[in-house]
């Protein structure tokens, strides 16, 4: 007999063996218990079972199996009555889920490769410095998007808490260098037709403003980018299913690199004239050691 | 020439009922553009039975795992003349699925996909577990939760259910469509592949008036796959109705029986044309 | 292992594997150990993502299998890019020729493509650095004098308890006038050489001065004040080149050829390659080439150099410059810089020429 592949998520090892390509995008999708982290990856497995979604096409994947069982619980051929989804289990450690696809704009094959892990990961790590480590496989991924839940933030008993915990999981990965002003992070409000009555893009695009106001304090410290969906919007609400997807999925392939943050001046140690000449002439570019003159 | 067409499809994917229908095509000789059967390797007592049932428009007996053969043939192109020598290893839908539930495939299954020249594909509408979510299927319902097909004045049901996974339970175009990835990483090569949308009859009524806008709509996943893999495939798509109507529908049956052949009940669309040659998609599959 | 390789290899394996990472560097280390300056250039292309990679990337995945045989060798464009970086970063530690030329080749080849990632901008930084140090260290302290190391016989008598025998006493003898000769003469070597530099960087110091001074051109026997800027900015970089003795670079590299500039006709702060070499007279471009090799995706000024005298001059060596480079010879850059990177140029291919 020969074994094939597996097919549910990826470990450690399976996303090395992608990512070593080069053509690999990681996206961590982080956030605390039950704030859309598995309803947002499965969805996106779902889309393109009916169509490509705009340029994008499925090109392959090697997580099929799982993204299978992440979808199976919010669809008919399970019998139940209401969409759920399966809770990520804290002891399955950090999974990958892998999708290639092509964008027939610009002709590339990129892979997604995205990062689940239980948000007991996130709420432990608030509150211990210990926990927070588990987080360092955040570092050097292409993007942390950070789901805030909608439906908690359109609850005026637990939307404190929502920006509480989400600014105090920031500081924690800023302190412990997990993330920094190169990081991509986004932040992503889950379920916005609970704060939206129509998918309209004043509507949302209000909505979004009001919670980046919320963040303005992690101006100097971090590039953050908001943005709204609606994986699996709630029955009788009038948004389309996976609202929002289609951007984050563009968003992500585009993957649009910017200059690292410039370091400062060379510095020239050298008792000989002609040496310490640049930092006379270029200031900008090179300086003395100690800041001699 | 020596070809080998690895036939894959789910259970029930409308394979056999292609086999049987394309065996008595192949040697009555009835569409004088079909390909003709020069000689075949070894016992057709298999084959003959098919092609009676289907004759009689009775089910096709289908091909279990234990039933497996492979079929041998050397084939006759009466307009080229060119002959070649088939082999159609008759796999029972239960092997693919098997390769999807318990990620195994035999050594032996290995060998004939890494022996095969292209790949017969079959897809049966009637047979897809189809990935439709429970929110979606939630707007089409009447508000009162009355089921509009269940009799007047009764109340559905409505009974807690908690999801049992199972991978046998996933869409059968994410399967399917595994189960072709997982070959063509064997095959390591680019291959020629006849999509077959199978009961192409019973689609004669919906809004898919090719086999390709069926493959597009319902069988996206698959088509976005063949599609972004040019380097790996090479497709066409076909609607072959193997049968020519519903077993049930006894006036179409009466119909067709009235035709001089038993061959032109066969209909297979593609690019669209349309033809009673069966053997389409293996000519198309032996042009490789 | 150096300080930034975790974080390099991270783009690879998002969940650090201490076991693979080490293994990964033992690799890095033992190719390293055997680099070559010829090679260096393939180092640097794999590196910085430039062409198929052969035979670099081969021999790189050779050594990561001699360590880990569990390395699969293929869809490793990444991996091998980092293990690539690794080796400059890991040389970049100890001055050499090899040393040298890979942080001249790294930011040579950097010069006009958008290599935006933050291992390149470590990577850039590290060679920066290196040359700027390396050009300081081998002034300030490449010039030394060893110390005389020799035992003499009288030495060697001292530390006997009692007088030896005389076939004892003549072996010594014969030990420490072999010794006292080898030691003479490894001085007599070290000794030259630091003169040598000596001269050469006194040669510099004077040449550099007067080039600044007299801001003329030897090359094409006139003051750069008579010429236009894209006219002399090749010139000058060139004409720096040839006075610097001792590489990698001068350190006061820019400084010079800004104050060079300053004498020419015009203002032009934005310039082409295109506009550069067609600046200059066919003559003068065949004398700018000289003979050493130019690979044309790390030498793009020179190589356009090369392809211009090849159609004698004539401004049809476009097409053949973009393919061969993969840049636009119509992309302007600050002046600055264009005449930086001709500098550069000239000065590793001194290096790979040595």
């Amino acid at each position: 007999m020969v074994s094939l592949r597996k097919g549910t998520a990826l470990d450690a090892a399976g996303a090395y063996a992608i990512c070593r390509s080069g053509d690999a995008i990681t996206i961590a999708i982080a956030g605390p218990v039950k704030s859309g982290k598995t309803t947002l990856i499965s969805s996106i497995h779902q889309g393109f079972l009916f169509s490509p979604v705009r340029e994008l096409k499925f090109k392959r994947s090697h997580t099929m199996v799982g993204f299978e069982e992440k979808c199976f619980n919010s669809r008919v051929e399970s019998g139940a009555d209401t969409p759920s989804t399966p809770r990520t289990s804290y002891s399955a450690g950090v999974e990958y889920y892998h999708l290639r696809v092509k964008d027939s704009k610009t002709s590339s094959s990129p892979h997604l490769v995205l990062l689940d892990m239980s948000g007991e990961y996130f709420d432990r790590a608030i509150n211990s410095r210990q926990d927070a480590l588990h987080l360092q496989c955040l570092r050097a991924v292409d993007f942390v998007s950070f789901l805030l839940d909608g439906a908690k933030l359109a609850d005026a008993t637990t939307m404190q808490k929502v920006y509480s915990d989400a600014t105090l999981l920031l500081r924690r990965l800023l302190e412990e260098k997990i993330i920094s002003r190169d990081s991509r992070v986004q932040m992503l409000v889950t379920k916005v037709d609970m704060l939206c009555k129509e998918p309209k893009t004043s509507e949302v695009e209000k909505v979004v403003g009001e919670v980046a106001r919320r963040f303005e304090r992690f101006g100097d410290q971090l590039h953050l980018e908001f943005h709204a969906v609606a994986a699996s919007p709630a029955v009788g609400r009038p948004f389309p299913q996976r609202f929002g997807i289609p951007d984050l999925l563009r968003i992500w392939t585009e993957n649009e690199k910017k200059a690292a943050t410039r370091p400062g001046p060379l510095l020239i140690r050298s008792s000989r004239l002609i040496d310490r000449l640049p930092a006379v002439w270029l200031r900008d570019k090179y300086a003395l050691v100690g800041g001699e003159k | 020439m020596n070809r080998q067409i690895l036939v894959v499809g789910l259970p029930s994917a409308g394979k056999a009922t292609f086999l049987a229908a394309l065996w008595h095509v192949l040697h009555s000789e009835e569409i004088p553009e079909a390909l003709r059967l020069s000689s075949l390797s070894g016992d057709a007592e298999y084959l003959n039975a098919i092609k009676d049932e289907w004759i009689q428009y009775a089910p096709v007996t289908r091909t279990s795992q234990q039933s497996e053969r492979t079929i041998q043939m050397s084939l006759l192109d009466p307009v080229s003349k060119a002959q070649c020598e088939l082999t159609i290893p008759d796999l029972s839908g239960e092997t693919y699925r098997h390769q999807w539930t318990d990620r195994l495939w035999t050594d032996a299954f290995e060998k004939l996909a890494k022996d095969a020249s292209s790949l017969l594909v079959f897809v049966h509408p009637n047979q897809l577990i189809e990935p439709i979510e429970i929110a979606e299927a939630k707007k089409y319902l009447p508000e009162d939760g009355n089921d509009p097909h269940g009799e007047p004045g009764q109340q559905s049901a409505s009974v807690a259910v908690e999801p049992v996974w199972e991978p046998e339970r996933a869409a059968s175009i994410v399967q399917l469509v595994d189960v072709l990835q997982m070959i063509s990483e064997t095959l390591g090569r680019k291959f020629r592949v006849a999509i077959v949308v199978s009961a192409w009859d019973l689609l004669k009524d919906t809004k898919y008036k090719t086999p390709e806008q069926y493959i597009e709509d319902k069988g996206s996943l698959l088509h976005q796959f063949l599609e972004t893999n040019p380097e790996l495939f090479d497709f066409k798509i076909f609607g072959i109705s193997a049968i020519g109507c519903s077993l049930d529908d006894a006036d179409a049956k009466r119909d067709l029986q009235k035709k001089e052949s038993a061959s032109e009940r066969i209909k297979v669309v593609s690019g669209g044309s349309s033809t009673h040659d069966i053997t389409a998609p293996l000519k198309w599959l032996l042009e490789w | 292992m150096h300080e930034l390789f975790a974080n390099w290899y991270s783009q690879v394996s998002p969940q650090m594997d201490s076991k693979r990472l080490d293994d990964r560097w033992k690799a890095v280390d033992a190719y390293g150990n055997a680099l070559t300056t010829k090679k260096t250039t393939g180092v640097v292309l794999l590196a910085s993502g430039i062409g198929d990679g052969k035979p670099t990337g081969d021999e790189l995945r050779q050594a990561a299998k001699k360590v880990d045989t569990t390395y699969v060798s293929s869809d490793d464009a990444l991996e091998l890019k980092v293990l690539a970086a690794a080796v400059i970063a890991r040389s970049l530690g100890v001055p050499s020729d090899q040393s040298d030329a890979l942080a001249l080749g790294y930011l040579c080849v950097s010069f006009s493509r958008k290599l935006l990632s933050q291992m390149h901008e470590d990577l850039h930084r590290l060679c920066l650095e290196y040359i700027v140090k390396e050009g300081i260290r081998i002034r300030d302290e490449g010039i030394t004098f060893p110390p005389l190391n020799a035992k003499t016989t009288t030495e060697l008598l001292k530390k006997q308890p009692e007088a030896p025998d005389g076939p004892t006493a003549r072996l010594q003898m014969h030990e420490a006038v072999t010794q006292l000769l080898k030691s003479a003469s490894e001085y007599a070597d070290e000794s030259s050489k630091s003169f040598a530099r000596l001269h050469d960087l006194q040669r510099e110091d004077s040449n550099v001065a007067f080039l600044v001074v007299s801001a003329y051109a030897f090359t094409t026997g006139e003051p750069f004040s008579e010429m236009t800027r894209a006219e002399a900015a090749l010139i000058a970089a060139h004409e720096l080149a040839c006075v610097t003795k001792l590489t990698p670079v001068l350190v006061a590299h820019d400084a010079v050829l800004s104050a060079l500039l300053k004498h020419t006709k015009g203002r032009k702060d934005l310039l082409s390659i295109r506009e550069a070499v067609n600046g200059v007279k066919i003559e003068v471009q065949k004398r700018l080439i000289g003979t050493a090799a130019i690979v044309p995706e790390v030498m793009p000024c020179h190589f356009a150099l090369q392809k211009a005298v090849e159609v004698n001059g004539k401004d049809v060596w476009n097409s053949a410059f973009a393919t061969a480079t993969g840049l636009n010879p119509d992309d302007e850059h600050p002046t600055l810089d264009l005449v930086r990177q001709a500098y550069l140029e000239g000065m590793l291919r001194t290096v790979l020429a040595s």
